[in-house]
């Protein structure tokens, strides 16, 4: 209910709107909703399980996985429950094994903030992800290219001008939806980016 | 064991499991009764000091303690953000305002305003009682709703609201916090706007 609903015919919509001290200091006052605790409780597991997750990715260097097989692979090795994550960035457990899209993208940007992955590093787990949709074979091509004279300079852009090779080759509706969800993924990462500023 | 709150942030960054439980069950009590002091409705204020718990662990490598208190401001200033965000974005009833924009800090309900709350209302009569429950603390009904739980006529527990309020206004400056809360407020009126600002 918002303070607005509250209607009655003798004066103010809202009688608490009379003295918004004292209804502060009231609803201040008041009992805690059931199972809160709980709830909370989850919130924080929830945070030590990303908390993990990021040490693990800390410590090695990008590895080229889409976004399913990295998060898993980041759960196992962290030994945590990635279910609880996933609900927490926005996602069911099973659209990890669903094809991408739009609010994929979303959720996608909120867990790589708090990994604290770069949002380049991140925009590449995105792409692979569809790269494994259409069963892309980065190996070994990738892997001659990486090979090669300053191949292993910067490990990453020859992988994103790999994937954005064999990306012109992909359905329309693969094309499409890796637009719809890189898009989201930017709105959401730059969004959150900002509101995760220094406190 | 009593759990002292300044000690939490360097156990979180060592990410002790048990510091999560510690601060979940610490501060999620305490961002609650700070969303609900602030406007929120009940499961508004619960949602986002669920939401404060995992966003201050996350976040918790870049505190840096500053003195006794320090990590409650720290926390106090990432659920005002969380606060604004969620009015701006229409996530919560009350829309935001340009007063809530200029604060720089938000006011917080004073030290065990819940025990004051109650010895206060242990001074009403039954009837009394449960219409500042119902109308505050537990499920804000409008008062002609509660006047038909009440099998009472609306404008007699209009009248009766009207009269109890200064009567609970003087029992809860019994607590010397609240006096002097309401004190400050009074030496800075522009602090006191929580919600009758809204549009």
């Amino acid at each position: 209910m918002t303070m607005s609903e509250d209607f009655n015919d003798h004066g103010p919509n809202d009688e608490r709107e009379a003295d918004p001290q004292l209804a502060g200091l009231l609803r201040a006052a008041s009992p805690e909703p059931p199972n809160f605790l709980a709830k909370c409780q989850g919130a924080a597991h929830t945070a030590m399980a990303l908390l993990q997750m990021r040490r693990i990715s800390q410590r090695m260097s990008p590895p080229f996985m889409g976004v399913s097989a990295y998060l898993r692979g980041l759960a196992a090795a962290a030994s945590v429950d990635l279910s609880s994550v996933l609900v927490w960035a926005g996602l069911s457990p099973a659209r990890l094994d669903e094809p991408a899209d739009q609010s994929f993208g979303t959720a996608w940007a909120r867990l790589a903030l708090a990994l604290r992955l770069s949002a380049r590093e991140a925009q590449l787990h995105l792409r692979l992800t569809f790269a494994d949709e259409v069963h892309l074979e980065l190996w070994p091509s990738l892997g001659a290219e990486l090979r090669s004279e300053q191949g292993g300079a910067d490990a990453l852009a020859r992988c994103e001008s790999f994937l954005d090779s064999a990306a012109k080759t992909w359905s329309e509706d693969v094309r499409g939806r890796l637009r719809a969800s890189e898009s989201a993924f930017w709105a959401a990462y730059r969004k959150a980016a900002a509101q995760d500023g220094p406190a | 064991m009593s759990i002292n709150p300044d000690d939490l942030p360097g156990r979180m960054q060592r990410q002790e499991a048990s510091a999560f439980d510690d601060f979940s069950k610490t501060f999620g009590p305490r961002l609650f009764r700070l969303f609900r002091f602030l406007g929120a409705s009940a499961a508004d204020a619960e949602a986002l000091a669920v939401s404060c718990i995992t966003d201050v662990a996350l976040k918790v490598d870049r505190f840096t303690p500053q003195g006794p208190g320090s990590f409650w401001k720290w926390v106090s200033r990432i659920a005002r953000r969380a606060w604004i965000d969620a009015r701006r974005e229409r996530t919560v009833a009350l829309p935001l305002t340009d007063h809530d924009l200029a604060a720089s800090d938000l006011p917080e309900p004073p030290a065990g305003v819940a025990e004051a709350v109650e010895e206060a209302l242990s001074h009403l009569s039954t009837v009394d009682q449960e219409i500042v429950r119902s109308h505050y603390l537990v499920e804000e009904l409008p008062l002609v709703e509660i006047a038909q739980n009440l099998q009472m006529e609306a404008t007699t527990v209009r009248g009766r609201h009207h009269r109890l309020r200064p009567r609970l206004r003087a029992l809860l400056a019994d607590s010397p916090a609240i006096d002097e809360y309401w004190q400050a407020r009074l030496r800075k009126p522009s602090d006191t706007q929580t919600e009758d600002d809204h549009e």
